[in-house]
């Protein structure tokens, strides 16, 4: 990045190491739930499975093709995935197998209520 | 897959599998450049990518929360870690359906430039907000002078705006910008009388001001438009300046 793009890359890289960012601790456990809550308003039928895979995928930061390689899983089954289209059971084992961030238990629960 | 503290201070997944693959490989180079990243992401909202958001929350919410934080000390309310989160969040969405408008090229930082919409997610939580009328001073004023008097009298624009400083928020804002900006006692003094002629309707402030200050007109001019665009740098650079952006004398 260039000119005061690239001044501000160094500002918010300066900010970033600056005390009160290093603080910040991401809450994804409620995360994870406003993203289910977007879902099931948009009436998705899985909307826990939308938001567990739409949260992993934006913790790795990829995009939807590099995500869907990485999972082995052609690109319209992610988009069913993160659209809530498809039942927990659908979900790949490799996403699965992503310990921490995601509480499965909470997301194969058969009462969504969303 | 393990966690660990990435430069920035944010918690990062890192190792095996899916997701964590995809962070393993960012952390050494993608986010050597906060700036491009921070564009990508950015573009990647307002393509419509939801995970995007997620992405935006993670890596930046520090610095979100910070403009959230520094929003609620203006409207003198205080927000607990679990308002801030959810506002956090908001935010993040908000940003997200705003973020075709935002260029990195402008220079200034999503959430600065999207202050407003900050401002009404924080005033959402906190309630509309007014500034607390100050019954002694308002007791008082019966008997001063009328305060705008000063702007027309024998005193100098500079010396009747240190007289707001005290009292007016905004005042002592743009007092401490320009402090900041390094803007010269003369370009003050110059920047206040330029703009109370030009927002007088004067349509040639340059030629009323110039013989005042002893100077040519080309030379007001230019020097008024040094120091405005210092102060607009200011704004679009440091979020505690950012409300400068909004006042008329800068306009």
């Amino acid at each position: 990045m260039r000119g005061p793009a690239g001044a501000d890359a160094a500002r918010g890289a300066a900010r970033q190491r600056h005390p009160t960012a290093r603080a910040w601790v991401p809450d994804r456990r409620r995360l994870i739930v406003r993203l289910a809550e977007r879902a099931g308003a948009r009436g998705a039928p899985w909307p826990r499975v939308a938001a567990a895979v739409l949260l992993l995928r934006g913790v790795a930061g990829d995009d939807r093709p590099a995500f869907a390689r990485r999972l082995g899983v052609p690109e319209p089954e992610l988009d069913r995935l993160e659209r809530g289209l498809v039942p927990a059971s659908a979900v790949p084992p490799r996403l699965r197998a992503v310990p921490g961030l995601v509480d499965w238990a909470w997301v194969d629960a058969p009462d969504h209520g969303f | 897959m393990d966690r660990h503290e990435g430069e920035d201070g944010h918690e990062r997944a890192a190792g095996g599998g899916a997701a964590g693959a995809g962070a393993a490989g960012r952390d050494g180079d993608r986010r050597d450049d906060d700036g491009d990243d921070l564009a990508v992401v950015m573009r990647r909202l307002a393509e419509g990518d939801e995970a995007a958001v997620v992405t935006l929350y993670e890596r930046y919410g520090g610095p979100i929360a910070a403009a959230v934080q520094r929003v609620a000390r203006q409207r003198r309310g205080r927000i607990d870690r679990d308002d801030l989160d959810g506002i956090v969040f908001e935010v993040c969405f908000e940003l997200a359906s705003v973020a075709g408008a935002w260029s990195p090229d402008g220079g200034a930082l999503p959430w600065v430039w999207a202050r407003r919409r900050v401002a009404n997610v924080v005033d959402r939580v906190l309630g509309q907000w007014a500034e607390p009328l100050d019954e002694a001073r308002l007791a008082a004023a019966g008997a001063e002078p009328d305060p705008a008097a000063a702007w027309v009298g024998e005193g100098t624009m500079l010396s009747a705006f240190a007289s707001l400083v005290p009292n007016l928020a905004s005042a002592r804002l743009l007092s401490e910008a320009l402090d900041e900006a390094r803007i010269s006692s003369r370009d003050r003094e110059l920047l206040f009388e330029y703009a109370y002629e030009k927002h007088s309707g004067n349509t040639s402030p340059a030629a009323t001001v110039a013989p005042e200050f002893g100077m040519r007109e080309v030379s007001v001019r230019q020097a008024f438009r040094r120091a405005r665009q210092r102060l607009l740098g200011l704004a679009a650079c440091d979020e505690r300046f950012a409300p400068l952006a909004d006042l008329p004398l800068l306009a």
